[in-house]
């Protein structure tokens, strides 16, 4: 898969790894803007609040 | 003569005799060259058969001669090879039967045309010799193709292979065969043909196995994300909050009555989620300005402030006035609550001004112990006449086990015309400084 990609990046390596860093940076912007706010709000922690009523 | 019988060779001549002789002699000099793995059962029913069908036809010595030459010329590296190249040069049955006392029965034999029950059981033991040689060598590419040559007998290693115990057409199919047929491939090129196709690049175990590195390397990401990365994100933009809201406090008119100690206390904001003051707590940091929003609903307000139980008094007030905030995630507001030390400043920015309290004490309780809101702390029953500050939260790290507590001991009010105190004062103007001038210079001045 990562073989295939590398192949498919045209240009000298140098050219191939700059492309590839760059295909990586824009995955970790992805993940880190969209899809961990996602997942986060989908795994709360529980207990933070003992709730309301039983406060004093 | 009963394994003779066995092995089939009881109408064998002479001639079918030598001749299997001769093809062990060429499989005794191939296999100092090379070796290859074949069916062993296989082989031997194929030279058994071979012998047994030559013996019908018209042999002589020469033929012999011509025969074990060919293989000697196919073998050159071979000793045995180089003996038998000998024999050929002399050209004479004799001379080719001192050569190799193998043989020597045999070829005598064959010059003689005397059978003698002795030189049967050399032969026997010759052919048993000889099946040994084969099995241990099997055929190399030069004999079988040396085999094809001759136009006698074709091997085809794949018949021999595939049908096992085999028939005689598919273990022979020698004169059919095409004396200009070239040799068979080397044996490098014939394993990767028969490997089949060249492994492709991308294969769908290698897919699915980097997917699911992949999938593992983002979830050690989500783990960095969530508890470092994110908590610097978000911490920081909330520090710049609370900066802002200092500045938006700064330019309100402070809705608060002046208790009877002297000290203006603010009326409690009626919206869940309503910000209404700043913390500064110079001993976390000296940027750490995060805003004060009512209410401790995890999400609504936690996930973006520190959460201010209703239930507890205004900055200032007698009585306990208490916040809670994430220990870890979220910018984990109070990361750093257990390092206070007795004496630490902690202070409360409303529109009114700057309330300074001092940490006192701490404590570890149950999520359920409420009573530690109340205005003196496990003591609900007692009306406290202190002002009281506690911060509150989660114990311990990456847990919702328990609770941290921390209490604070009212110190002094700053009036806002009085400017920050002094140990957030460098904090207060770099932060104003950083914002620019959205506010004006009048921030400082509007206070009252």
């Amino acid at each position: 898969m990562y073989g295939a990609l590398w192949r498919a990046i045209p240009g000298p390596w140098p050219v191939k790894l700059l492309v590839f860093l760059l295909l990586i940076a824009a995955l970790l912007y992805a993940l880190a803007t969209w899809v961990f706010p996602w997942a986060d709000a989908l795994m709360q922690p529980t207990g933070v609040t003992v709730g309301q009523t039983s406060g004093p | 003569m009963t394994g003779l019988n066995q092995t089939g060779f009881t109408s064998a001549s002479r001639a079918g005799r030598l001749r299997f002789a001769a093809v062990a002699a060429a499989a005794a000099a191939d296999a100092a060259e090379e070796r290859c793995l074949l069916d062993p059962a296989g082989v031997f029913v194929a030279v058994a058969l071979d012998a047994e069908r030559f013996a019908e036809d018209d042999f002589t010595v020469d033929d012999f001669a011509a025969f074990a030459g060919f293989f000697a010329a196919a073998a050159p590296s071979s000793a045995l090879a180089s003996t038998s190249c000998s024999a050929v040069s002399s050209a004479s049955p004799s001379a080719l039967a001192s050569s190799c006392s193998a043989l020597a029965p045999s070829a005598a034999a064959s010059s003689s045309a005397v059978a003698a029950s002795t030189s049967d059981s050399v032969a026997a033991a010759s052919s048993r010799a000889a099946s040994a040689l084969l099995l241990w060598s099997a055929f190399s590419r030069d004999m079988r193709a040396s085999l094809s040559r001759l136009g006698r007998v074709t091997f085809r290693r794949d018949a021999i292979r595939s049908s096992g115990s085999g028939t005689i057409d598919d273990l022979l199919s020698g004169d059919e065969a095409d004396p200009m047929t070239p040799p068979p491939p080397p044996r490098r090129e014939r394993a990767r043909r028969r490997r089949g196709r060249p492994r492709p690049r991308v294969t769908v175990i290698g897919v699915i196995g980097e997917l699911l590195m992949t999938f593992g390397v983002i979830m050690l990401l989500f783990v960095g994300w969530k508890y470092w990365l994110n908590d610097i994100v978000v911490g920081h933009e909330q520090n710049k909050s609370g900066a802002a809201l200092a500045q938006q406090l700064a330019e309100q008119t402070p809705n608060s009555e002046v208790d009877e100690g002297g000290i203006p206390v603010g009326v409690a904001p009626t919206q869940t989620n309503e910000q209404f003051a700043t913390l500064y707590v110079p001993a976390w940091g000296a940027d750490y300005s995060r805003p004060i929003a009512q209410g401790i609903e995890q999400h609504e307000v936690l996930d973006h402030n520190l959460g201010h139980y209703p239930s507890t008094p205004m900055p200032g007030a007698v009585g306990n006035f208490a916040i809670a905030g994430h220990r870890m995630a979220y910018g984990a507001s109070m990361q750093k609550l257990g390092d206070l030390k007795v004496g630490d400043e902690i202070v409360v920015e409303t529109a009114d001004g700057w309330y300074t309290y001092r940490y006192r004490s701490g404590e570890y309780v149950q999520p359920t112990q409420v009573d530690i809101l109340a205005s003196v702390p496990r003591h609900a029953d007692i009306a406290g006449g202190e002002r009281l500050m506690t911060l509150m939260t989660c114990n311990p790290v990456w847990s919702t086990a328990e609770r941290m507590i921390a209490y604070a001991v009212f110190d002094r009010f700053t009036p806002r015309a009085d400017g920050p105190p002094e140990s957030i004062r460098a904090a207060v103007e770099a932060a104003r400084a950083a914002n620019g001038a959205a506010t004006g210079p009048g921030a400082g001045t509007n206070g009252g």
